[in-house]
């Protein structure tokens, strides 16, 4: 790594605030929570960086923190039996691991840096101890996970029609 | 004659007076006889008095005066002297017998039944083993030699008065009648203040301890406000309580003195007039009233003592009937012989644990567990599958059943065979202050101290012992504890030496793979994860007032930064710090820690520097008081731009900052050479950590799989130079702070695992003991129990994650204090019973 790569990386880190600011008040996830909250989850957010080949998240693993990309690439896939299969890529500006933030579920899917990455990473700790000073903020958050849910349940019901019919009684996740 | 009375054997049992008699009896004789010859030189002076006035002076005789004043002088000196011996022996006599009272109420509190702890406060017992126990040692140190002195002296003195005149000496003594009517009264009503004092003194211990076991809540909630009034409330109890108290003291001792006081009346009125008519002479007078004085010092001492037995009674008594209570098992064997050896065959039957109120935990268990066999217990919680487990190794007592280990009846097995025998590791495990060894090793040393082994016998090896905290997954976090472990110059000489030629190897093998995750300590370069107090002196301090945590206070410093055009812009970082970090912070109620990780600001500094930027708004930074001032700079000097990215280290900052770090290092060299010594790759840097000083850099990233990652490559190496054991032993003794609080929940659980794992007993009983543990150290103990331990030891586990189990020989299924089914996992999944509900959940309930 050369110097002006490090020094590079040292002023970046150190601007992060008012971007990782900017960042979290543009995700849906964290939508219509106030200011005051979201400048404490900016500010509580750390940037890491993986280089490429380096899991972010293991399948089976707890979720215990949600990461933004700010650069570089990751895949997501899923094991079956012995096999991998790659599912999609992401690139800078994806959100991952929201729902991790929430409850300690195990991940269904791997994340895996292609390139060298570097994310701003929230941990869940560090989440719910705001949550717990900012009584506003988990109806918010819980209300956009419902609404994302609906959404997904929606389009998902719109685009294979036929497919849900025979398979009847995998659907109506949203009547959870 | 016997010389003891009969003393009970159970502690709470035994009456104040016993320990009396269990106290050093050789050094009371000692006290009687030197109390006799006390008693003898305090009259005798009385009589010298008398011949000095009568004899010398009368007949103004100056070789008889001589004499008499000579004989008067030896007594008074002989007095003094040996009522210093008298007050030494009473002291060690009373310590000795508080220290014994001491030691035995402590191993009695120890051997009670969890019952009693599930109730008691340990603010109380606290104060009952500290301050409450120390009157009844004072009263016993006094006991003997208190009364007896006392009565002596104060019938010698009586005698000596009736000697020289029985009509006077009656009307003087008149009085003590009264008192001794009026005294016990009082003395009744001081014993129920007393009471009260002692009560509401515990009340008060309790709500300490309770304050100070739950500060996390007290932080967390800002409830000083809350919880000062409470205790405020107790205060002004306990005031009122010792007011009251201490009045009756006082009257007590006030009537003494009037009763004394009225003596002398008497004795002038009637003294007087005999004297007047030549019936009684001059020298008798003035000897009868010193005696009668006299009196007055025996009897304040008895009165004193009363007051002293009467304080210990109260204490005492309440101290014994708090403590009221027999160990529900036998502690040790009662005739000494080797600990039994069990096979590990556990059998229950029938078993019921009832609690107060008749609510049965267990209902009639009756379980069959072959030598080597794993069983676990599982169900929802309340089914008392902990309850089971905990009756089976005598932490709970059943109340109804029978329940053995190799056929010997469990409730009456000495608790030593059992300890001997069982492992036991809790969900929540205690740990005790110290390094992590001696907690490693606390199950073995208890087991070592109870069969009297003091060499070494016993003791795993070093590489057992690193065997075994392999094995349960603790090896990175002790190889952690000692890499983050400092050094004080002078320590650990050769250790240094080798990390240093380590440091090279690591550069050489590593340096370039780790480029990316640790910035490497460079005179040339500014150093993102070092604070900025750290890069002006890109050294180890050598004296106290350049130690980091001091500059912001050192003038010199302070004119330094001054010099080279340094302060305003540290003044200007610390104000924006202190700004952002308010700004973001104001609206946290009660931050802890976590929130306190991005800014330089400590958690307690928080309000104070939240005060600083309410002023920072109103005055000009070059107007501020020299106070904030150095507040400001302290926060500058602690920023480190990688960790604190609230704000922005600007270019220009840097630059000036790397000026200052050649610029200090001339100034140094010119006007301190030797205070600081620089960071060179050939030295040692004692104020930064192991891993700094292997890495001569620090590691940027706080996420654990890249300190893993680098944690494993310098493992690698260690191997390599044959220093992995010396670093271990290093961790080994890293002090874990009080009750283990510098722990992590699952560390202190597999510290808890090891300690028993390496006692290796035949029956191992694990409550949840894999609750607190990741996935990962988790799937590890599992597999340990079903490799290294199944079919060797019989292992019990209360077992809360279902996924765990398949592989068990046995599965017990509780529910509501019963076993409802029992067998392989194979075998009740195929039943579909209550197991394949617990697994697959209640889809009714879902």
């Amino acid at each position: 790594m050369n110097s002006s790569m490090e020094i590079r990386e040292g002023r970046e880190s150190s601007c992060d605030f008012s971007r990782a600011l900017e960042i979290l008040r543009d995700l849906p996830l964290f939508s219509g929570v106030s200011l005051e909250g979201i400048k404490v989850l900016a500010y509580l957010a750390v940037a890491e960086s993986f280089s490429a080949g380096e899991v972010l998240l293991g399948q089976g693993e707890k979720m215990d923190a949600a990461y933004f990309l700010l650069d570089g690439e990751v895949a997501v896939s899923r094991r079956w039996g012995d096999t991998e299969k790659h599912l999609y890529s992401r690139e800078q500006g994806a959100f991952l691991g929201g729902l991790g933030l929430l409850a300690p579920a195990k991940s269904l899917f791997s994340v895996r840096a292609v390139t060298d990455v570097c994310c701003l990473v929230l941990g869940r700790e560090k989440f719910l101890k705001t949550a717990e000073r900012f009584p506003g903020m988990l109806p918010k958050i819980l209300g956009n996970v419902v609404e994302h849910v609906f959404r997904w349940e929606e389009n998902f019901v719109r685009a294979h029609a036929e497919e849900c019919v025979d398979r009847s009684s995998e659907m109506g996740l949203t009547l959870f | 004659m016997k010389l003891r009375p009969d003393i009970p054997g159970a502690i709470y049992k035994r009456s104040l007076f016993s320990w009396v008699w269990t106290s050093n009896l050789k050094l009371q004789g000692s006290l009687l006889a030197i109390i006799v010859v006390t008693v003898f030189v305090r009259v005798l002076p009385l009589e010298m008095q008398k011949k000095i006035i009568n004899l010398a002076i009368g007949d103004k005789r100056l070789d008889l005066l001589l004499r008499y004043c000579t004989y008067y002088l030896v007594c008074v000196v002989a007095a003094s002297g040996l009522k210093l011996a008298i007050n030494s022996l009473q002291n060690y006599i009373g310590q000795e017998s508080l220290t014994d009272l001491r030691k035995q109420l402590y191993a009695h509190i120890l051997t009670l039944p969890m019952s009693f702890f599930r109730k008691a406060s340990p603010g109380m017992v606290v104060s009952s083993l500290v301050s409450e126990v120390a009157n009844t040692g004072e009263f016993v140190g006094q006991a003997i030699a208190v009364p007896v002195t006392n009565l002596l002296t104060l019938f010698a003195f009586a005698g000596y008065l009736f000697y020289l005149n029985p009509l006077l000496a009656l009307l003087s003594m008149a009085l003590y009648p009264v008192a001794v009517l009026v005294i016990p009264t009082l003395q009744k009503r001081t014993n129920r203040a007393n009471k009260k004092r002692v009560d509401t003194g515990r009340n008060m211990s309790t709500r300490i301890g309770e304050t100070i076991a739950g500060i996390q809540e007290v932080h967390g909630n800002a409830s000083f406000r809350l919880e000062n009034r409470r205790f405020g409330a107790i205060a002004d109890q306990l005031f009122h309580v010792r007011v009251i108290w201490n009045l009756y003291k006082y009257t007590i001792k006030v009537s003494n003195n009037f009763f004394q006081n009225l003596g002398p009346f008497i004795l002038f009125l009637v003294g007087g007039y005999l004297a007047i008519n030549g019936r009684f002479d001059l020298g008798a007078l003035v000897a009868f009233l010193s005696a009668n004085e006299k009196l007055y010092d025996p009897w304040k001492e008895l009165m004193d003592f009363y007051q002293v037995y009467q304080d210990a009674r109260v204490s005492y008594g309440r101290i014994m009937e708090y403590f009221e209570g027999d160990p529900e098992f036998l502690m040790e064997p009662e005739t000494p012989r080797p600990p039994a050896v069990l096979d590990g065959r556990v059998s229950a039957h029938e078993l019921v644990l009832e609690v107060g109120g008749g609510i049965q935990l267990l209902k009639g268990v009756s379980l069959d567990i072959a030598p080597g066999q794993m069983v676990a217990l599982v169900g929802f919680s309340g089914s008392g599958k902990s309850t089971l487990a905990m009756s089976l190794c005598q932490i709970l007592k059943y109340s109804g059943g029978s329940a053995s280990l190799s056929g010997l009846d469990i409730s009456a097995m000495p608790k030593s065979d059992v300890a001997d025998n069982i492992g036991v590791v809790s969900q929540h495990p205690f740990i005790f202050a110290g390094s992590i060894r001696d907690n490693l090793l606390y199950s073995l040393n208890a087991r070592r101290e109870a069969h009297g082994i003091t060499n070494e016998a016993g003791l795993p090896t070093l590489d057992e012992l690193i065997a075994v905290v392999q094995q349960v997954g603790l090896f990175t976090d002790i190889l952690r504890f000692a890499l983050n472990s400092v050094f004080k110059k002078g320590r650990k000489e050769n250790l240094v030496k080798k990390i240093i030629r380590i440091r090279q190897a690591y550069q050489t093998s590593h340096g370039e793979a780790l480029a990316d995750s640790v910035e490497f300590f460079d005179p040339a370069r500014y150093l993102y994860y070092s604070s900025v107090a750290e890069n002006l002196l890109f050294g180890t301090p050598e004296q106290e007032d350049l130690a980091p945590e001091n500059l912001a206070g050192n003038p010199r410093f302070i004119g330094f930064l001054h010099d080279c055009g340094l302060k305003m812009f540290l003044l200007q970082v610390g104000a924006e710090l202190a700004n952002r970090t308010v700004d973001i912070l104001k609206d946290v109620p009660s931050p802890e820690a976590i929130f306190f990780e991005r800014t330089p600001i400590d958690p307690e500094e928080f309000e104070d520097y939240r005060d600083l930027v309410g002023r920072l708004g109103r005055v000009r930074l070059h107007k501020l008081p020299p106070e904030d001032e150095r507040r400001l700079l302290t926060l500058a000097l602690r920023f480190t731009p990688g960790r604190h990215a609230i704000v922005t280290l600007s270019p220009i900052l840097e630059g000036l900052l790397l000026q200052g770090r050649a610029m200090l290092a001339e100034r140094i060299a010119a006007d301190a050479p030797g205070a600081v010594t620089f960071f060179r790759r050939e030295d040692y840097l004692y104020s930064m950590t192991l891993m700094d000083n292997i890495l001569f850099g620090r590691v940027k990233s706080s996420n654990p799989k890249i300190l893993d990652q680098i944690q494993k490559t310098i493992v690698s190496l260690l191997i390599e130079e044959d220093m992995l054991e010396r670093v271990l032993e290093i961790g080994l003794d890293f002090q874990v702070g009080s009750m283990g609080d510098r722990l992590s929940g699952g560390q202190r659980q597999k510290v808890a695992i090891a300690r028993a794992f390496l006692r290796e007993p035949p029956i191992l009983i694990l409550d949840e003991a894999t609750a607190a543990l990741d996935n990962a150290s988790q799937a590890r103990i599992q597999n340990l129990l079903e490799t290294k331990w199944k079919g060797k030891s019989t292992i019990i586990s209360v077992v809360h994650r279902l996924d765990t189990i398949v592989n068990y020989d046995k599965v017990a299924v509780m529910k509501a204090g019963r076993i409802v089914e029992t067998g392989t996992y194979a075998e009740l999944m195929e039943r579909q019973g209550v197991l394949h509900e617990l697994v697959h959940g209640n889809p009714g309930r879902a």
